[in-house]
C-alpha cells in the first residue's frame, strides 16, 4: 500500500501506513510514514550552490584557551574547504561586536587567515548582537541560487545587548523567512542549549554541540558536508484529513504560513513525518464504502536556485478487515522504527525538562520507558546507555545538553536512503557525515 | 550615488580607507569582481596610472576624496567593458564629477533579509522596556564597576524611550511586538492572522470561524450600503 508518486524530478514521495489496513468495527489509531526522498547520487556535473556564509565566533572571557584556539581552527578548515565563488564575513564578539573580515569572496583567503590569528578572548557574551552582525554581513549578498547563512558559535549564556530567547527566536525566523538561515554551535557545559537550539530551529538551520574544544570540528564538517550535498530547499508540508478523522504530526518541526518547515535535502537522503490518524468506528465503515482517501498529503520545495519544484501530493485510501484478517496483515518494519524514534524524542524531552528541574527520579522513569520502547532499535539503545550514564551521574548540565540534543536529531534528522534497521557504529562510517546516526551528540565519531 | 555623494560630500581617507568604502560600493551598484578585490595597493596603483586624482598630502598620510571614490567606481565599469586603462585615465582626467555620477548604475535596492536586520538593530537600539526602575548608581565613594555602569546607562536609555513615547501618544510609553500572518484573500478582503492561536484551534472550530466572517461580512455589506447615497 505504498504510494509513489510520478517521476517528479528530483524528489519523490511515499506515503506509508503502519498497517496497510482499517480495522472493522473498532476505532482505529493510525500511525503513517511520509518519506520525501531525494535522488540517491547527484547528477553528473552538479556544482553545488555558491555559498554565502557568516562565520561569528564567542571569543568572551569564557573561550580563552584551547575553546578559542579550536574555534579558530574550526574556521580555518572551513574556509580551506570553500571555494573561490563562496562568500564569507568573518565577525566576532564578547560584549563587543567586531567584523574581522567583511563579507567578500573567497578568491584570497588570505584576509581571513591573518585575522583569525588575532582572534583574543575578552569580556561578556552579547551572543544576539554578534549574530546580527553576521546577519547584517550576509543579509547584502542574498541572491536566488546562492546558500546563505549564519554559523554561530557560543560557549556561555547570552549576558549582554538582546537576551530574550523568544525575540532572539523570531529574529531568526523572520530571517529565514528572507533567506538567510542560522545555524548554531553550542560548546561545552556552560552554553544555553534551549537559545541554542532554539534559533536553529527557527532559524531553519542545524544545531550541533561540541562537550569538549576537540569534539567541535565534526559538527562543522557536518555542516559542510551537507551543504554541498543539498538538492533541494525551502521543503513544507501540509496534509488535511477528510471529515471525521484527527490527525497529529508526531514529530518536532516548526510550521510557518506556508506549512509545515522539513529539513533541507541533500542527495542520498530522505525527509520524513510521523502522521498519527485517529479514526472512529462509523467512518472506518464510510471510507469501506466510499474508497475516499484517509489522508491527502502535499509537499512543496525550491530548488537550489530558489525555483518552485512541481508540487508533490499524494492521498491514502485504505481497506477495512475483520479482526482475523487484519491481525494477519503485518506492520511495516520502517514506520514502527520511525514511529519509535519520534517517540523516544518527545520523551527524551521530558526528561531533559525533568533533569532541569532536578527530577532524577522522573529522568530514570522516563528513561526506562525509552529503552522498554526501543528494544528491536540498537541505535536507540545505544543512545539510552548513554543517557543513562549521565543521569546516573546527575550532571545536570550535560544530560540536559545531550537529551535535547539527541531529542531534536531523533524528531528532525535526515535519514539515509534505505537505512538500515542493523546499527554498527563502525558501518555509520560509509555513510556521508551529516546522516550518521551516532549515539552521542556532543561527541566526535570515535 | 548622488545621495552618497551629498551625504559623504566631506568624506576624507587613506588609500585603506577609500579601498573599504569602494568595495561596500561596488556591491551595492553591483559591480563587484570577485576577482579584484579592492585595496590599498590598487588604490595607490590607480594613482599612479592617473586613473585617481593625486591625493592630498598631510604630514606622512595622503588623503583621497569623493571625487577618487566614484572615479574608482567608474574605473571599474569601464574595465569591465572593456576600456583600456589608460583611455579611463584620460576620461577621469577630463570628465566632471557629475558626468561621471552619469556613468553609475542606480543602487540595487536593499533585500528582504537586509530590511529585516536593519529593523531588528531599530529595535535592539530602543529595545522594548520593561517595568523595571532605572538601576541606582552605588553611592559609596568608590568608582562604579564597569558591569553597573554599563547597566545604568541602558537603563537610563531605556527610561528615556519611554518618554519620548509618551509624548508622541503612547499612553504606557510601553512598545508592543506581535507576529501576524497576513492572508490576501481577495484584492479588497485581508485576513490578519495569529498564527499561534491558528495552530491551537481544533479543525472543527474552523468552520465557526467562517461562518462568523460571513456574518460580519453580510453586516459590513449592509452598514457600507446604508452610509452610500
Amino acid at each position: 500500500m505504498t504510494h509513489n508518486t510520478p517521476s517528479l524530478e528530483p524528489i519523490t514521495l511515499k506515503v506509508t501506513p503502519r498497517r496497510p489496513a482499517l480495522l472493522e468495527g473498532f476505532d482505529n489509531t493510525l500511525d503513517i510514514l511520509l518519506q520525501m526522498q531525494a535522488p540517491a547520487v547527484a547528477p553528473e556535473g552538479h556544482q553545488r550552490s555558491p555559498l554565502n556564509l557568516a562565520l561569528v565566533l564567542d571569543r568572551s572571557g569564557s573561550m580563552d584557551g584551547r575553546p578559542l584556539h579550536e574555534a579558530v581552527r574550526c574556521a580555518q578548515a572551513m574556509i580551506e574547504r570553500l571555494r573561490a565563488v563562496d562568500r564569507v564575513a568573518l565577525v566576532v564578539y564578547d560584549d563587543k561586536v567586531d567584523t574581522l573580515v567583511p563579507n567578500q569572496c573567497l578568491a584570497d583567503k588570505t584576509p581571513f587567515y591573518q585575522a583569525l590569528q588575532t582572534v583574543a578572548s575578552g569580556g561578556c557574551t552579547n551572543l544576539h548582537g554578534g549574530w546580527l552582525q553576521g546577519a547584517q554581513e550576509v543579509a547584502a549578498q542574498v541572491r536566488a541560487g546562492t546558500l546563505s547563512r549564519v554559523l554561530l558559535l557560543s560557549d556561555g549564556q547570552a549576558n549582554a545587548g538582546l537576551t530574550e530567547p523568544d525575540q532572539i527566536a523570531t529574529q531568526c525566523a523572520e530571517l529565514a523567512a528572507a533567506s538567510v538561515s542560522t545555524s548554531t554551535y553550542g560548546l561545552g557545559r556552560s552554553f544555553n542549549e534551549e537559545l541554542m537550539d532554539t534559533m536553529a530551529r527557527a532559524g531553519q538551520g542545524s544545531a550541533y554541540y561540541g562537550e569538549t574544544a576537540e569534539d567541535l570540528m565534526e559538527p562543522f564538517e557536518r555542516e559542510f558536508e551537507l551543504l554541498n550535498a543539498l538538492c533541494a530547499k525551502s521543503l513544507r508540508l501540509t496534509f488535511e484529513m477528510a471529515a471525521g478523522v484527527h490527525g497529529k504530526l508526531l514529530n518536532a518541526y516548526i510550521t510557518d504560513d506556508m506549512g509545515t518547515v522539513l529539513p533541507d535535502l541533500a542527495y542520498g537522503s530522505e525527509a520524513w513525518a510521523v502522521i498519527r490518524l485517529k479514526i472512529p468506528a462509523p467512518e472506518v465503515e464510510r471510507f469501506q464504502a466510499t474508497g475516499q482517501p484517509l489522508l491527502s498529503v502535499m509537499v512543496t520545495a525550491r530548488n537550489l536556485e530558489g525555483e518552485a519544484l512541481k508540487t508533490l501530493s499524494a492521498g491514502l485510501t485504505l481497506p477495512s478487515l475483520p479482526a482475523q484478517a487484519f491481525q494477519a496483515v503485518s506492520e511495516d518494519e520502517r514506520v514502527v522504527r520511525r514511529v519509535g524514534e519520534v517517540e523516544a524524542s518527545n520523551l527524551q524531552d521530558q526528561a531533559q525538562k525533568a533533569a532541569r528541574r532536578g527530577d532524577w527520579h522522573q529522568v530514570r522513569y522516563l528513561l526506562r520507558e525509552v529503552k522498554e520502547r526501543s528494544k528491536d532499535n540498537p541505535w536507540l539503545q545505544g543512545i539510552m546507555e548513554t543517557l543513562e550514564t549521565l543521569a546516573q551521574r546527575e550532571d545536570t548540565e550535560r544530560f540536559a545538553k545531550e537529551a535535547r540534543y539527541s531529542s531534536r536529531n531523533l524528531s528532525s534528522r535526515i535519514a539515509a536512503l534505505g537505512e538500515s534497521a542493523d546499527y554498527e557504529p563502525c558501518a555509520e562510517a560509509a555513510v556521508p557525515v551529516f546522516l550518521r546516526r551516532k549515539r552521542e551528540q556532543g561527541k566526535k565519531d570515535s | 550615488m548622488r545621495d552618497w555623494c551629498s551625504q559623504q560630500a566631506g568624506w576624507r581617507g587613506t588609500a585603506a580607507e577609500l579601498a573599504e568604502v569602494v568595495r561596500e560600493l561596488l556591491e551595492t551598484l553591483n559591480l563587484a569582481d570577485a576577482q579584484v578585490i579592492p585595496n590599498e595597493r590598487l588604490v595607490r596603483n590607480y594613482a599612479q596610472q592617473g586613473i585617481l586624482q593625486k591625493p592630498v598630502r598631510m604630514g606622512k598620510e595622503a588623503y583621497f576624496g569623493v571625487r577618487q571614490v566614484i572615479e574608482y567606481l567608474v574605473a571599474r565599469k569601464l574595465l569591465a567593458e572593456g576600456w583600456p586603462l589608460a583611455k579611463i585615465a584620460e576620461f577621469n582626467q577630463t570628465t566632471d564629477l557629475n558626468e561621471l555620477l552619469d556613468l553609475l548604475p542606480r543602487p540595487r535596492p536593499p533585500t528582504e533579509a537586509e530590511q529585516l536586520v536593519a529593523r531588528f538593530r531599530r529595535a535592539a537600539a530602543a529595545p522594548p522596556s520593561t517595568n523595571q526602575e532605572p538601576l541606582a548608581m552605588p553611592t559609596c565613594l568608590e568608582a562604579p564597576s564597569p558591569f553597573l555602569s554599563r547597566s545604568a546607562e541602558r537603563a537610563k536609555r531605556k527610561s528615556n524611550t519611554r518618554a519620548r513615547l509618551r509624548s508622541l501618544g503612547n499612553p504606557t510609553g510601553e512598545t508592543t511586538r506581535t507576529m501576524r500572518v497576513k492572508l490576501t484573500l481577495t484584492p479588497w478582503c485581508e485576513l490578519l492572522i495569529d498564527p499561534t492561536g491558528l495552530q491551537g484551534l481544533p479543525p472543527e472550530v474552523l468552520d465557526e470561524v467562517g461562518d462568523t466572517i460571513a456574518q460580519v461580512l453580510r453586516e459590513e455589506l449592509l452598514f457600507q450600503k446604508r452610509k452610500s447615497p
